[in-house]
């Protein structure tokens, strides 16, 4: 402390521990939060199946699906943003169960709370479904939104529809393209 | 500065970052919003920088006070090394 320098580097570290500090107990304030700050997940189901192909060996299928959810009480001062992504599930011959996702989103914190609200009918897939192999036809398959809580500090925690209010429609048994 | 205005100037830096942190914690919890933190740790941080870093006067009010010096023991010009053997 009987230098410039000395007094510099001991104020502007021990102002970093001190933010480091603040950060941390952010974090611990916020414990528990996503146990009873769940998003609202009012819709979310298949609105038109657009084509079940065979694409080069592998079944792929696009779709169009409806989705109304209130992501709101999911945001709290620690959070940076959402990443929110739709995914389907299915059980093929090959694999117990097959995950995939088909469309996703960011939501930052700082967006305004109307447009934390994703309401919107008849949403293009970004993503194909697509098969490991050619067994899509005639297979059940549920769609569930999921999101990735993203912290200013701390760690990642993810969070999903709960599965009562999980939908779910059957591919028809042949490749077709259009309804 | 002296050994007194370290001292002090160690407690004021201490003091005024946690405090304007712990005032923009609390504001930015009752807010919901991590920016008023930061936004009062930097202006802690900046009045830290401004009063502590400067070799500022009132860090020098208790001057060390050094014992008189020892009398020049040497004596008609031989030196102290050889009258001590």
């Amino acid at each position: 402390m009987h230098t410039v320098w000395v007094r510099l580097n001991a104020v502007v570290f021990f102002g970093l521990s001190a933010l480091l500090g603040f950060s941390v107990l952010a974090a611990i304030s916020k414990i528990g939060h996503a146990n009873r700050h769940v998003p609202d997940v009012k819709t979310l189901k298949l609105k038109r199946l657009k084509s079940l192909k065979s694409h080069g060996g592998v079944d792929r299928a696009l779709l169009n699906f409806d989705l109304h959810v209130d992501l709101n009480p999911a945001f709290h001062w620690n959070i940076k943003q959402l990443f929110v992504y739709v995914v389907a599930s299915y059980k093929s011959d090959k694999n117990k169960n097959n995950q995939i996702v088909l469309w996703d989103k960011i939501v930052e914190a700082t967006d305004p709370p109307e447009s934390k609200i994703i309401k919107q009918d008849s949403i293009f897939v970004k993503y194909a479904l697509v098969d490991q192999g050619a067994d899509l036809r005639g297979r059940d398959v549920e769609l569930q939104i999921m999101w990735d809580h993203m912290p200013l500090t701390g760690l990642l925690y993810m969070g999903e529809q709960d599965k009562s209010t999980v939908s779910s429609f059957t591919l028809p048994y042949d490749y077709t393209s259009g309804r | 500065m002296d050994y007194e205005g370290q001292k002090l100037c160690e407690n004021l830096f201490y003091w005024i970052i946690i405090l304007f942190g712990a005032v923009g914690w609390v504001k930015g919890y009752i807010e919901q919003d991590f920016a008023y933190v930061f936004y009062a740790w930097g202006v802690g941080m900046a009045i830290s920088l401004v009063i502590c870093v400067p070799d500022w006067p009132w860090f020098n009010r208790h001057p060390v006070k050094w014992l008189e010096s020892v009398p020049d023991r040497r004596v008609n010009g031989n030196s102290v090394a050889s009258s001590s053997n």
